[in-house]
């Protein structure tokens, strides 16, 4: 496994979706490095198929163009890292795979759950990345998962802070507290998620940048940055659009704050790149860099 | 045993506003099942009165509706207001196993066959951009340039080749001219009802991953089916057309594509 201080700073990134080969294509020097959801590139038919992972050619010839020009960091939605009662062997062994086949800088997936197995047995997929709560049997559990994930990956390990609409009550800790703690325990750095960060302050009414005074900023290697909108009655992490302005603010509040920050990744949803478009994806790359060069010169 | 049963409840709760409503309602015996502790319990309590929750169980839909949508576009836009009534018929949260695009659209794609054989379905035009879409999806997650290269290594076929369809390839039957069917399906304005036509079209990812789709004339329709389906071996002095689009193989090449095998 790869040391965290042998991986290079990369600088400003893309969170890859349909709509990004023809970016980049059109532009390559429009970023630093890309990141890619190694799960969205296959269909898994399930433990029981062989083979099981069937990878999607007409996804993987951008892969395979952008592996010679392009550091590559991977952000999987499938470990399931939160779930009490969920592991998936093969998929880690998949991942494993990957990584040698294109030599991701990092590694990246959720503080959450999204499969559960009930007691008959039977698998369950939430249908969303459902947040924990931050108490002390939760965090040996996730502690636990991670330490044994770490050395099956053949890069660092990050974990992100979760997008949440609901909150628990009487938590044992708050939640930059439970990413310490789990940064600390399992050898993890972190993701920080701002756009994740500042919906939450939103929708919960607390004050962000406590947040950030609180979580140990050095354990951070990468930060994403993404858009949002209003949607019944609570905002949402949506991907829909560009970074409202706390979000560029957060941002520059960690910058210097920041010492293992390795990359800024801008998120966005390919559904809404009709609206978005071409130009509107370029100004937030262009601002992130500018940021980025500010903080970090060449 | 707790953490996993609390997960278990929440994740019930997201996939069911009814639930959470019965959990509003009646506390004790909407948990009765899950093996809590105190705190735990206490909390699902408070999360079914949080707008959150609502967020979550619309998120959970928007969710699970994408794969569909996605996979599935001119059939959702052909079922048109009936859709809303299927998902909420096919949406049993336990059936929701791994998450996978694949595994999704192919329940759904499954249980809307059953629909169309038992006559639930009011749209004319289900039932062929379903078989479209279907041997598309089925193309597009196909592994093709494992299987190119597999097929590169045969020889070249001889005028009496016995041969089958390409396993790149794949022939629907529409009933409704498929050039106006499907071009009205990708302007998302179908007409209530056209006039009816058989015709069959051969679906391919063969020269490229972008399916292409060719219409299949009288002669080769007569020379590739008869009233059991596909005739086979093909033979392709018989459908010259087919074979000089490299849309044959020799029987005897073994890989094959069999996505969707439920259906």
């Amino acid at each position: 496994m790869r040391d965290l201080a042998a991986t290079p700073a990369l600088g400003v990134g893309v969170l890859h979706n349909p709509a990004v080969p023809d970016l980049l294509a059109a532009d390559p020097g429009l970023v630093d490095y890309v990141s890619v959801m190694p799960d969205m590139f296959w269909t898994d038919r399930g433990p029981e198929a062989t083979p099981r992972f069937v990878e999607l050619d007409s996804w993987i010839r951008f892969l395979d163009w952008a592996v010679g020009r392009f550091p590559l960091v991977a952000h999987s939605i499938g470990l399931s890292i939160g779930s009490a009662e969920f592991s998936d062997d093969a998929y880690v062994e998949q991942l494993g795979r990957w990584h040698q086949r294109y030599r991701f800088h990092w590694h990246s997936d959720h503080l959450s759950f999204a499969q559960v197995r009930s007691a008959s047995g039977r698998e369950q997929h939430a249908g969303m990345a459902v947040p924990l709560p931050f108490d002390f049997d939760v965090l040996e559990m996730v502690t636990e998962r991670i330490r044994a994930l770490r050395p099956r990956l053949a890069s660092p390990f990050l974990v992100e802070n979760a997008v949440a609409y609901l909150s628990f009550s009487d938590q044992d800790m708050n939640e930059p507290a439970f990413l310490n703690a789990l940064a600390r325990d399992s050898g993890c750095a972190l993701l920080l998620d701002l756009h994740n960060l500042y919906t939450n302050a939103r929708n919960h009414n607390f004050d962000a940048s406590a947040f950030l005074s609180e979580l140990d900023l050095g354990a951070v290697v990468e930060v994403h940055i993404a858009g949002g909108g209003e949607f019944a009655g609570m905002y949402t992490d949506s991907h829909s659009g560009p970074c409202p302005e706390p979000v560029w603010a957060l941002l520059e509040e960690i910058m210097p704050r920041t010492p293992n920050l390795k990359g800024v990744t801008f998120e966005f949803h390919d559904s809404y790149f009709p609206r978005f478009g071409a130009e509107g994806v370029r100004e937030q790359l262009t601002r992130a860099r500018a940021v980025w060069s500010r903080y970090r010169p060449q | 045993m707790s953490i996993a049963s609390f997960q278990q409840a929440l994740c019930d709760l997201i996939a069911s506003p009814q639930l959470c409503l019965a959990l509003r309602a009646k506390p004790e015996s909407t948990l009765a099942g899950y093996q809590l502790s105190a705190r735990e319990r206490r909390r699902l309590l408070e999360v079914v009165w949080q707008r959150g929750m609502s967020t979550n169980c619309t998120l959970y839909r928007s969710n699970r509706v994408t794969p569909i949508y996605t996979l599935l576009t001119f059939t959702c836009r052909a079922l048109g207001d009936q859709l809303r009534t299927l998902l909420d018929e096919f949406w049993d949260a336990r059936e929701f196993q791994d998450g996978q695009f694949h595994s999704e659209v192919e329940r759904f794609a499954a249980f809307l066959s059953r629909c169309i054989a038992a006559g639930g379905i009011k749209s004319p035009f289900a039932a062929e951009l379903l078989q479209f879409e279907l041997a598309v999806n089925a193309l597009e997650f196909a592994p093709r340039r494992q299987i190119l290269k597999e097929i590169v290594k045969h020889p070249a076929l001889q005028p009496d080749t016995p041969c089958r369809l390409h396993p790149l390839a794949r022939v629907v039957r529409f009933r409704h001219d498929p050039d106006v069917l499907l071009e009205a399906a990708a302007r998302g304005a179908l007409p209530s009802d056209m006039p009816e036509q058989d015709a069959l079209v051969v679906v391919s990812v063969i020269s490229d991953s972008a399916p292409t789709i060719v219409r299949l004339s009288d002669d080769a329709c007569d020379a590739l089916f008869d009233a059991a389906g596909i005739v086979e071996p093909l033979i392709p002095r018989r459908l010259p057309a087919l074979a000089a689009a490299g849309l044959l193989v020799a029987s005897d090449v073994a890989v094959r594509v069999s996505a969707y095998p439920s259906l």
